[in-house]
């Protein structure tokens, strides 16, 4: 994948990115949008996310 | 067992090793290749590591990186997403340097370390920033608090740390950052970021935070202590190139402009400025503006990161703190923290920002995967070191005069009697330091008694902006009666990492490294973690009677830190430094010949 992607001038790079951004993104943002919370605008009592992970998490190190 | 651990591909890339829990080597690749906040694959820091442990990529056992790249890029592309279509410009930026670079830094480590991929592990970005404080402190049980700009999705955690385990209780996500808003300012004020920050903090104590009303604005904070920025003051989240929106300005007025000098009346103007100008009275009163939002920013920046730790104290409690993240080289904010918090102990480690994570993840992995022993860094010297022939050797490549004084205190005395002549020692010592700070092994010195002394430092090597202040290397022991600091202020005080009061009566013995607030950033050294320092400090005040030296880092302006002989004589050939001494020579600028 990376060796077909860097014969691909920047120049290239920017308009596929862009028309890939503008055309193909533009309906997965609608969908999405009101879902990704961090960026939700629902007021809220707090901004901590309450997790928990452990050191005994052995799967923790091998995801990339 | 060797573990190696791995940062880069954000800024200060860097590489450490740990074998059997015990650190061997660490540094920071912009050490080697000289590029300030170098932020490509650490090879110079990796061989650096490998020949420091007589060791050969073949035994190395692990590797660990210190972020997860994907969720990063998981992070990237959401966020582009939740700010479509303004997020264009981000996302095209962005994708560019992912899915050419950042990506495949797995591929990248496989191939150029020759390392099998299940041998590679990916610590999550803030529980590296947690392990390189916890696993490095005297602690077997913390409450860890990490406090950056943002790693993956996380910019600020909450959690726990009992002996070979860290658990991460609570974290705040992008783009919420306090990191990011100090950024943000700092970029307003005309510096650069993830650099000018310092500046900031040291500009702040010339203004007053009569704008911090209009800081708060900035954010909503909630009741335990977390909050979330109000994002139409900001850009970092759709673009690049800045990270404040028209509506900052609206706010604050008209940005600084970063090619400008700053001063006020009160910090003056210095010669190296060169010629006052015409409207210097009207150019003072613009520049106290942007200082006023400097100490504003402060203000609510301290606010917000105590607010952070006594809420940690609540969910995690233990008498202990481990702090990590670039938030805690706020040295300002440090200083504070035992007054403002309820915690006795604190831990930081010198290099509390991104390249202490490369620390954190090799820890990590030792701690957790292997159960290693415990370590506890005391000092910063895990850098390179230099022999007597290579040192020799560049001293007579460049042709330079120099002598050899092998007694040790025959040497001091000739140092010290140029110190108390206003003269300015480039001081080339043992081990490089870890972290951003010089502690006494790639420093320049200068009297601490000399009030005109800041300038001249200035105006010969560092060419700094006069608001800046310097530090000072204090001899153990002495730190009580000299600055106002609590009983038992931990080890971050030996790596520089907090700012105190000056005790009053000392504030006009030592003006040189006393800031505009009466304030200043101690050094506490330790003749266990640096005898050659030590003595040299400790001969000064048999001479003087002060126990302390101006310290600041060996390098000019927009440069690393020097690391090899060759770099402190360059730098020493290119400045204005009238001696260098490095190991047992001294050496000056008169030619061999
Ligand atoms: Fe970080």
């Amino acid at each position: 994948m990376k060796k077909i992607l860097v014969l691909i001038s920047d120049i290239q790079m920017t308009i596929i990115m862009t028309i890939f951004y503008l055309v193909i993104l533009a309906p997965f943002s609608l969908f999405v949008k009101s879902k990704i919370k961090p960026f939700k605008t629902k007021k809220k009592n707090s901004n901590w996310e309450r997790i928990h992970i452990t050191s005994n998490n052995k799967d923790l190190m091998k995801q990339y | 067992m060797n573990i190696l651990g791995i940062s880069c591909d954000y800024h200060d890339s860097a590489a450490v090793l740990v074998r059997d829990g015990i650190l061997v080597s660490a540094a920071q690749e912009e050490r080697f290749t000289r590029l300030k906040n170098d932020s490509s694959i650490p090879r110079h820091a990796v061989d650096f590591c490998l020949s420091q442990g007589n060791i050969g990529l073949k035994d190395i056992d692990r590797v660990a990186f210190y972020e997860k790249p994907f969720r990063k890029f998981h992070r990237i592309l959401l966020s582009s997403l939740a700010t479509y279509p303004a997020g264009l410009p981000f996302f095209v930026a962005a994708m560019r340097s992912f899915l050419l670079e950042k990506l495949w830094i797995k591929n990248k480590i496989i191939e150029e370390l020759h390392i099998p991929e299940d041998r590679v592990s990916f610590v999550p970005h803030h529980i590296s920033h947690g392990a390189s404080t916890f696993f490095a402190s005297p602690y077997c049980d913390a409450t860890i608090v990490t406090i950056d700009g943002v790693g993956e999705w996380a910019t600020s955690t909450i959690g726990k740390g009992k002996d070979n385990n860290i658990t991460v209780m609570a974290e705040q996500q992008f783009p919420h950052s306090l990191g990011l808003l100090y950024s943000t300012i700092t970029a307003f004020l005309g510096f650069e970021v993830n650099e000018g920050e310092y500046k900031v903090m040291g500009m702040a104590p010339f203004g007053k935070p009569i704008y911090a009303d209009k800081i708060w604005k900035l954010l909503n904070l909630f009741p335990d202590s977390s909050f979330r920025l109000n994002l139409e003051y900001f850009s970092f989240q759709i673009s690049e190139s800045s990270p404040y929106s028209s509506k900052l300005i609206s706010l604050l007025g008209k940005p600084r402009d970063p090619g400008s000098h700053f001063f006020t009346k009160r910090s003056g103007f210095p010669s190296y400025f060169g010629k006052k100008p015409a409207d210097y009275a009207k150019r003072c009163e613009e520049n106290q503006h942007f200082a006023d939002i400097a100490a504003s920013l402060q203000y609510v920046a301290e606010h917000i990161i105590f607010s952070v730790i006594r809420h940690a104290y609540t969910i995690a409690p233990s008498k202990n703190l481990c702090l990590a993240g670039g938030v805690f080289l706020n040295s300002v904010a440090n200083g504070k923290l035992q007054k403002n918090t309820p915690f006795q102990h604190i831990y930081i480690q010198p290099a509390a920002g991104d390249a202490g994570g490369a620390l954190g993840a090799a820890l990590y992995v030792n701690r957790t995967v292997y159960q290693s022993k415990p370590f506890i860094m005391t000092h910063a010297y895990w850098g390179k070191e230099f022999s007597e022939t290579e040192i020799l050797h560049a001293a007579k490549s460049y042709n330079l005069s120099f002598r050899k004084i092998r007694n040790t205190r025959k040497l001091n005395t000739v140092i010290i009697n140029a110190i108390m002549n206003e003269k300015v020692v480039g001081w080339f010592n043992g081990r490089s330091e870890w972290g951003p700070r010089a502690l006494g092994n790639r420093s320049i010195l200068a009297d601490p008694r000399d009030p005109a002394i800041k300038d001249i430092v200035n105006t010969k090597i560092k060419f700094r902006e006069p608001f800046r202040p310097f530090a000072a290397s204090v001899l153990a022991g002495h730190e009580h009666e000299i600055f106002d600091i609590p009983a038992s202020p931990g080890l971050p005080i030996n790596f520089m990492l907090c700012v105190y009061p000056v005790n009053k009566k000392w504030r006009k013995k030592i003006p040189a490294v006393t800031h505009v607030n009466g304030t200043s950033r101690p050094q506490v050294v330790n003749k266990k973690d640096n005898k050659r320092y030590w003595e040299l400090i400790n001969d000064f005040y048999k001479k003087t009677g002060v126990p302390l030296l101006l310290n600041t880092s060996f390098n000019i302006k927009g440069e690393p830190i020097v690391n090899t002989p060759t770099d402190a004589i360059q730098t020493f050939l290119t400045s204005e430094l009238d001696l260098l001494v490095m190991g047992n020579f001294i050496i000056t600028k008169q030619s061999n010949s």
